[in-house]
Order: C-alpha cells, then sequence, then structure tokens
C-alpha cells in the first residue's frame, strides 16, 4: 500500500494539486516513524504508513496558510481536522485528505522496551477505546486489505475505566489528581502537541488579567490542566497525543476521557463527528438537559 | 486614585441589619479610599450633593455607592457624578440592601457582609475605564409586517406623524381578518365599514408604501439599520396598468372555492379578494389558472383594455432599509379537525365561526341567509359550541382565545337577526366577557335574543336524516341534552401562524411554547420585544379582538416613533469588545450571540505578517449580555463595565 500511497503523492505534487503532502518517513533508528513534509515529486518515495506512523499531523495543517496541502491522516487525525474546520482554523478547499485505513497504531514507550515488531508490541490505548475503520472524510482513500481487521479489537465499553475510577470518593479521586498534577513541570507540551490549542495567545500566558498562577506550584498545575481539560470540552477527539508527549507521564487521556463521555451522556454530541456540527459549548438547544438546575 | 465611598442608611431599609457608620469607616481604610461617609438617604437631592459636594473638595476622581440594586439608583449615581465632572462610568454600586440587609437578620455577620461587598466594589471601580456613550443612525422608515387592522392602523399612526411606513401584506390586499367579518362586538358596527375607510387612507398616504402579495425574504442588521430583504411574489398583473375595471375577473371561466368566504362561495383564477380590496388589482391564481396549468385560454389578457395583464411576471426581491420593525402578523384558526367527536370533514354542517361570518355577511356567499351548507335550506336549531381548541391541554392549547366568548353571542344574535324563528344554544365552559359593555351585550343576547346558553361540553355529535344529534351535558342542572340541529358552529380558538417560528428566528425575537412572540415584559413592555427595534401588535403576540389589536398597534406605533424622532440612537457602551490579537477566528462567539452582534472582519497580523480573520462586535446589536466572553476559550472578549481585570480584582480581594 506504500506503492499506491506514493504513486497518490507523486501525482498530486506533479500536477500541482497541493504544494506540500505532511506525512510520515522511516527514523534513522529504522523502525519508529516521523513526520516528513515533501514539496519534490523524487521525496514521495520516502512516505510510509503502517503501525508505527503514531502522530497526528493536523497539527501542522494550520502552520501554512493559504497553501494547498496534501495530508496523509488516519480516522483519528481527520476528526481533530473536522474539527478545525468547524472552527475556521481550516479552509476544506486547502487540504486534500490522503485517508489510510487504520486498524490501531503502536504504543511509542513500548518501542524504548527494545522491542521492535509489530507482535511483540502493545497497540496503543486510544486505539483500544476506536473501532478498526477507514477515514469518516478524505479525498482519495489508500485501502490496507492486506492489514485490515488485523490489529486491536475495541472495547466493549470504552469508558469502563472512567466509570471504575468515578465510583471512588472525592478525596481519593483529588488525591490521585493531585498527585499526578504535582509532577506538572509546566513544559506546556500537552499543549504545543495538541491540534486544538491554536489560540493566538494562551490564557496561560496571558497577564492582563493573570488567569492562574503561572508558577509550576500545585495551584498553577492544578489550575492549568484542569483550564486545558475545559477548554477541550466538546473538541478533544482522543488522538491521545498530549499524554503521549508529557515527558512527566500525566495520564491526561483519563481527564479528556471524563470529559469526553460526560458530553456524549449529556448531549450525545461526539467532537469531529462532521463539518456540519455545531460547536457544542456555544450552542443552546432546548432539549438540553438541566437537571442541574434545582 | 482617590476614591469616594458613599453609604447608604435607606431609612431603616438598610441600617436597621447593617452598621451603617461602621461600613463607612471600614471603607475609609481600603486602598484608594480618600473619602468615606454614610448618610440617610443617598439617592435623595442632598444625598447626591453630598456626593458632589465630595467629588469637589476632596478632589475625588472614582466613586463607590454602598445602598440599593443597580437597577434602580445606578442611573441616579452617573448622572449625578457626571454633573460634578467625572466620567458617568467611573461609579460602582455595592449592593447592601437586596444583596444583603434585607435578606440577613440584624448583626455582626450582616455587617461584615456589607464591608466585603463595599470592598470588592472598591476593587472593581479601581479598574473601571472612562466611558462614552456610542451612538448608531436611524434609518427613518418603519417596517409594518402584516397589513391586517393592527398594521393597517400601526401605518396610520406613523404617517400622521409624517414618518415613512412599508407595509408588507401576504395577501393580495391588505385588510387581514376583520376584512371577512360582518359585525363587530358589542356595538354591532359593520366590519367592512370601519375598516375600509382606514384601508383607504393608508393606500392615499404619501407617507405608505404597500407591498401586497409579498413576504419577508431576510432581515439583518440591528435598531436602527435593518436591511430587509422583501419578496414580490408575481400578481400577473401590472399594478401601474390596471384600473381595476374587472372585465378579466368577469370573462375568466374558472371557478375555485373562494378562501375569502372560506370555501363556501366561487371565485375565478384572475380575481380580487373582495370588493373593497386594496389594492383594487386582481391577482392571478396560478395554481388554478388554465393559462399555467395547461398553456390555454388566455383570455383575460385578451380581454383587458389596458394590456396589464403579464404572465411572465416573476418574483421580484427588493431591498429596504428600516429603522425599526413592528410584526402584526396576527393568527391564523385553530384547526379543530382533531376533534373526532365533533365530525370535521364529514359533516357538512358543522362549521366554524369564520365560516358564519362569512354566510351572515349580506354581501357574503349567501346573501345573509343562514343555511345549511349540505342542502343550501335555511337553518334554524344552530348549535354554538366554545371553547374548541382553547383551554384544552390535550388537544388544543392551554391559554384562553379571549374572544370566542364574544363572537359567539355577536353570532347567536346575528342568527336572530337574519332569521326571527331560529334559535341558538350555546355550550360553554364559562362566559368571558372581560371588556367594555362585553358583559351587558352577553346578557344582551340571552335575554332579548332567546339564545340557550348550556353550561357543559358536547360529548358527540352524528348525523340523523338531514339533521345533525348534538349530544352534551347541561353542568348546572345535570341534565343531558339533546338537541337535533341543522348547524354547528364552532368557536375555534386563535393561534399562531404555521410559520411564526420562522419569522421569529429570523427577527431574533423570542416566541413562547404556543408559538406567540414574546414581549419584553408581560406588564411594562407588552408591545416591545427584547430585540430592539422590534415591536409587537395584535394577535401575533396572544389572541386579541379589535380594540385590543388597535390599541397595541397605536403603542407600538409610538415606541417606533420614539426612535423615528432622534437624531441618533445613544448606545450604552457597556458592551463586548474584541481583542484582535488574541481572537483566533474560531467564531464560537458568533455561534454564541443570541443578537447576532458578532462578525468577522480581516486583519493585518503584524506578528505573523499575513490577513488574518478575526470576529469583532457590531456595536448598535450588542446588549451588553457577556454569553460570548463566556463561550471564548482565549478571553479574546471583553465585556466593558465587567471587565476580566475587574473581575479578577474583584476576587483578588474577597
Amino acid at each position: 500500500m506504500n506503492v499506491e500511497l506514493r504513486k497518490k503523492a507523486k501525482e498530486l505534487l506533479k500536477t500541482k494539486q497541493v504544494e506540500m503532502i505532511i506525512g510520515y518517513q522511516r527514523g534513522p533508528d529504522g523502525i519508529s516513524a516521523t513526520p516528513v513534509f515533501i514539496t519534490r515529486e523524487e521525496e514521495a518515495e520516502n512516505l510510509i504508513w503502517d503501525v508505527y506512523c503514531v502522530y497526528n499531523l493536523s497539527n501542522y495543517l494550520k502552520d501554512f496558510p493559504g497553501k494547498k496541502i496534501g495530508i496523509i491522516a488516519k480516522e483519528c487525525d481527520v476528526r481533530s481536522i473536522i474539527v478545525l474546520l468547524q472552527e475556521n482554523q481550516l479552509k476544506r478547499d486547502d487540504i486534500f485528505i490522503i485517508g489510510v485505513e487504520c486498524s490501531g497504531v503502536i504504543a511509542e514507550h513500548t518501542l524504548a522496551s527494545g522491542k521492535e515488531s509489530p507482535g511483540e508490541l502493545d497497540f496503543d490505548e486510544k486505539c483500544k477505546a476506536c473501532r478498526p475503520s477507514t477515514p469518516r472524510l478524505y479525498d482519495y482513500l489508500v485501502s490496507q486489505k492486506d492489514q485490515k481487521d488485523k490489529g486491536v479489537l475495541p472495547e466493549e465499553n470504552p469508558y469502563q475505566d472512567i466509570r471504575k475510577f468515578e465510583a471512588k470518593s472525592i478525596e481519593e479521586r483529588f488525591k490521585f489528581w493531585q498527585e499526578e498534577f504535582s509532577r506538572c513541570i509546566r513544559c506546556y507540551a500537552c499543549r504545543q502537541i495538541c491540534p486544538m490549542c491554536y489560540c493566538p495567545r494562551c490564557v496561560a500566558d496571558q497577564t492582563m488579567p493573570t488567569w492562574f498562577s503561572r508558577a509550576p506550584d500545585l495551584e498553577g498545575n492544578l489550575a492549568w490542566n484542569v483550564i486545558r481539560a475545559f477548554h477541550l470540552a466538546g473538541r478533544c477527539i482522543d488522538c491521545g497525543e498530549c499524554e503521549r508527549a508529557c515527558p512527566v507521564g500525566i495520564p491526561l487521556r483519563e481527564v479528556n476521557k471524563k470529559i469526553e463521555k460526560d458530553i456524549k451522556e449529556l448531549f450525545d454530541y461526539e467532537a469531529g463527528a462532521g463539518v456540519d456540527q455545531k460547536p457544542l459549548l456555544s450552542c443552546f438547544d432546548q432539549n438540553d438537559p438541566e437537571d442541574f438546575i434545582r | 486614585m482617590k476614591i469616594g465611598v458613599f453609604t447608604c442608611h435607606c431609612g431603616t431599609n438598610i441600617a436597621a441589619t447593617v452598621d451603617v457608620e461602621k461600613v463607612a469607616q471600614a471603607a475609609a481604610e481600603f486602598p484608594g479610599v480618600t473619602f468615606s461617609t454614610a448618610y440617610n438617604y443617598m439617592c435623595s437631592d442632598p444625598g447626591q450633593n453630598i456626593v458632589k459636594k465630595a467629588i469637589k473638595e476632596h478632589a475625588l476622581d472614582r466613586v463607590v455607592i454602598a445602598s440599593c440594586s443597580p437597577s434602580l439608583h445606578e442611573k441616579t449615581f452617573r448622572k449625578c457624578v457626571e454633573d460634578a465632572g467625572i466620567n458617568p462610568y467611573l461609579v460602582e454600586m455595592a449592593n447592601i440592601r437586596e444583596h444583603c440587609s434585607w435578606v440577613h437578620p440584624e448583626g455582626e455577620q450582616t455587617t461584615a457582609k456589607a464591608i466585603e461587598l463595599v470592598r470588592i466594589a472598591v476593587a472593581k471601580v479601581s479598574r473601571d475605564r472612562p466611558l462614552e456613550m456610542t451612538y448608531t443612525p436611524i434609518e427613518k422608515k418603519v417596517l409594518i409586517i402584516g397589513g391586517g387592522i393592527a398594521g393597517i392602523q400601526s401605518a396610520i399612526d406613523i404617517a400622521f406623524a409624517n414618518y415613512p411606513a412599508v407595509i408588507v401584506e401576504r395577501e393580495p390586499s391588505i385588510g387581514g381578518r376583520m376584512a371577512s367579518f360582518d359585525k363587530t362586538f358589542p356595538t354591532l358596527d359593520c366590519a367592512a365599514c370601519i375598516l375600509t375607510p382606514k384601508m383607504v387612507t393608508v393606500s392615499q398616504s404619501e407617507h405608505v408604501t404597500i407591498h401586497t402579495y409579498s413576504e419577508i425574504e431576510e432581515v439583518t442588521g440591528y435598531v436602527g439599520n435593518f436591511t430587509v430583504k422583501i419578496r414580490k411574489k408575481p400578481r400577473s398583473v401590472d399594478i401601474n396598468k390596471c384600473t381595476g375595471c374587472g372585465v378579466c375577473y368577469g370573462k375568466c371561466p374558472v371557478r375555485v372555492p373562494s378562501e375569502f368566504d372560506q370555501g363556501l362561495g366561487k371565485r375565478p383564477a384572475i380575481y380580487i379578494p373582495f370588493p373593497q380590496a386594496v389594492p383594487n388589482v386582481p391577482v392571478i391564481d396560478r395554481e388554478s389558472c388554465l393559462w399555467f396549468t395547461e398553456q390555454k385560454c388566455g383570455i383575460c389578457q385578451k380581454v383587458c383594455p389596458f394590456g396589464a395583464i403579464d404572465y411572465d411576471m416573476e418574483d421580484e426581491i427588493i431591498e429596504e432599509k428600516f429603522g425599526a420593525i413592528i410584526v402584526a402578523t396576527g393568527f391564523q384558526q385553530f384547526d379543530y379537525s382533531v376533534y373526532g367527536e365533533y365530525g370535521y370533514g364529514k359533516f357538512k354542517n358543522v362549521i366554524t365561526g369564520l365560516h358564519f361570518e362569512r354566510m351572515v355577511n349580506s354581501s357574503g356567499p349567501t346573501g345573509g341567509k343562514i343555511i345549511k351548507p349540505s342542502d343550501g335550506k335555511e337553518a334554524r336549531e344552530v348549535v354554538f359550541i366554545q371553547c374548541i381548541g382553547s383551554r384544552d391541554e390535550q388537544k388544543g392549547v392551554p391559554y384562553c382565545s379571549r374572544l370566542c366568548c364574544m363572537y359567539t353571542a355577536k353570532h347567536a344574535l346575528l342568527l336572530r337577526e337574519h332569521n326571527p324563528d331560529a334559535q341558538a344554544y350555546v355550550f360553554y365552559i364559562d362566559i368571558r366577557a372581560a371588556g367594555k359593555n362585553y358583559e351587558e351585550f352577553v346578557k344582551k343576547v340571552q335575554d332579548e335574543y332567546g339564545a340557550i346558553y348550556l353550561r357543559g361540553r358536547v360529548s358527540r355529535i352524528f348525523e340523523k336524516g338531514d339533521k345533525l344529534i348534538v349530544r352534551g351535558a347541561d353542568t348546572l342542572s345535570g341534565a343531558q341534552i339533546e338537541i337535533e340541529a341543522d348547524l354547528v358552529v364552532m368557536a375555534t380558538g386563535l393561534v399562531a401562524m404555521p410559520d411564526a417560528v420562522s419569522l421569529a428566528q429570523m427577527l431574533h425575537i423570542p416566541y413562547d411554547q404556543n408559538n406567540l412572540f414574546t414581549e419584553a415584559h408581560p406588564k411594562l413592555a407588552p408591545v416591545e420585544t427584547i430585540t430592539s427595534g422590534i415591536f409587537l401588535t395584535g394577535a401575533c403576540q396572544a389572541p386579541k379582538d379589535i380594540p385590543d389589536a388597535v390599541a397595541t398597534a397605536s403603542a407600538a406605533s409610538v415606541k417606533a416613533l420614539g426612535l423615528m424622532v432622534q437624531d441618533k440612537l445613544a448606545r450604552e457602551p457597556l458592551i463586548a469588545r474584541v481583542i484582535p490579537e488574541l481572537c483566533s477566528g474560531c467564531r464560537a462567539c458568533i455561534e454564541a450571540c443570541p443578537f447576532s452582534a458578532i462578525e468577522t472582519e480581516e486583519i493585518e497580523d503584524l506578528r505573523l505578517r499575513r490577513k488574518r480573520t478575526v470576529v469583532k462586535v457590531i456595536e448598535g446589536v450588542c446588549t451588553g449580555c457577556g454569553i460570548c466572553t463566556t463561550a471564548c476559550r482565549m478571553s479574546a472578549i471583553d465585556l466593558e463595565g465587567f471587565s476580566n481585570r475587574q473581575i479578577m480584582e474583584e476576587l483578588a480581594v474577597l
């Protein structure tokens, strides 16, 4: 399928349908995949797509305003592109989505253990909450006949871990997050890697007023992490990049998933479901639940 | 910064539970406060003079008034400090009455809370910015949607004040429902005789433009500056060439049921709805015209001496600007076919009040004879059933339609006048005759016209021979009633027009669960909507009889004229402002804004060295509600008077 992918990439560049293609190439270790930005046809030979292509490349799209960009995207990446389209950060005509079928990618951290072949490696946690699928939006689809359905099996109940955690007492839960967030070094890697974090100046960096402590102490860390999660409410598509990027291993996906679950249950809303979907938190519907008003 | 704090006793309203002097002493110690005092009534003239004098003597530049809710006296004190030379937006009120003295018992804690409230207000005032009123121009023209009696009255009032009004009416003629009524309760004036002079007045007025056979296509803009697209449907008759001679509709071979006569009579395919129609220009009903359905006939074009028939006429969209909009779209009858027990659709002799109006009208389809539609014979025994659809939460609407009691009484009276041998039976739940001379009228109908009023509901109607058997109960005597009736008249309630919701959404005005338009305040702003510049009149808001419709029409006109007479519109500066450098252009605020007060604009981003789309607030439209500020993740929208810095400052001192 890499042959088909490269052929399509060459064609797009040759016919000038796109000026650049954002995709994956094999990393210097010969195993992992790294992002690659190609503008010339011959570079298309470097393009790959396999279970090592963990990154969500959609974060790069908005760095090239006004340019026609091709992007290799799996289902979760496509959903983040959809949210960016909804929020007017991208123009649909400017991007060409080369969709790839995905049946799960590997958990990057297990690479460090020295294991190499897909059989030995774990699939990423996020893929366990996702059905192996064809992207819901694409301009061209590279099908993966040989690998389809061989990957990870979806969990019956994607929120069962969240429910387990919810069952704990408030004190236990608060203690857990206090411990997790106390390790935060406020490097903002979670923000930098997140496709949805595109604010011209993040509230964490604003000084008039200063919304919360910028010091990496528990108070500031709690505020930052809670605000980050709130700002992703109804927008996070669970690409898991924040958790992967976190250098101190805070389980950020747990926070995101909790909000995702609440929104699904309260409003039957899923982020990135379709381009015409209205942003959840800006819209009012008469049928919205209001049991919280007593 | 020199802040003055003025604490009010409000008689005993505050002083009974709050130690006002102690509050004043504590406030004197707050940072930035150079003067603090207390007085019995700060809002009184002497109280205001204390503020003004202190501003002069102590060179104060910001003021905190610790008294009642800002909704009551904020305006008073803004004016007061302005008189003393301070920008009126550099004053804050600490509400130590509604938020404190009234809701807590006397005691140290209550005083302590009052002190905290003042502390917060002092913190807030320290971050206040001097603001200026903004002004927007006003388009001196009023749009009236609907050309019934309410719309007509509004147009007359506006024209009388020498301001231009434009009526947009969906039907081919103005006149509305009232044009089809026979007499009007309780005076029994002929409806046409009192309506048509008003129709003529508006049509002759140099200030009134009438677009009949037209609908509102789109409304944008805001108070003083509405841009409205009006779709003029093709009348197929050139309104400028036609003289209203009537040759065309005399020769038209088609006959279809007349809408104006509720289907009791017939009309041609080219027709004027009723003889006094304004404009007196026919319209071709393209659904039934042979030229349009079968591409033949064309007689009207041949016979028209003025060449006014134009089969090729197309929809025309005109765009006009208005300063104010009066909504007078009226009502429709409740569709009583949901009452299967009354046999609608099956029984020809079960009709509605509007049918009866046409039948009893001497220029109507039966020439004023009250007949059984099934065989055309005169009806003698007539049963009237009230509250059809009204006061029925299961099948109809929960509200009382207010006028059915009266028009039924009128029908009972007219029945006897047109046929002295006829007998009226009226089934009612309650008789609601609240209005000038209304109760007397109902009494007269019962006493002098022999109408038999039966308190109870009809359980069933069925046909027996050429009669209708009406079964019901008289709950006052407990008797089961069975009447052999010739005709049954349903007093159908008034409900919202089918497209009321889409119009409301177009105008950005709220509507209730019954799709009736909602006024800004049920008592104190009954003809305003919460969208400034848009006013309500007539039955589109709630069922109204003619006097009420006319009264609200004049009320709405005064409100609209209140805008027209101003040179420019002063707008409170307490509105949202976008900080473009922080805006990402995600447009969440545009979705969130209930007033459509936010639009996009392109800016040159100096940091990124490229053009970028951000949003901006339209000054004339923004009401300062603040919803956008909560929708904005990047805090790129700030609300003047409640700015992020002010709120953070308030939190910081707590």
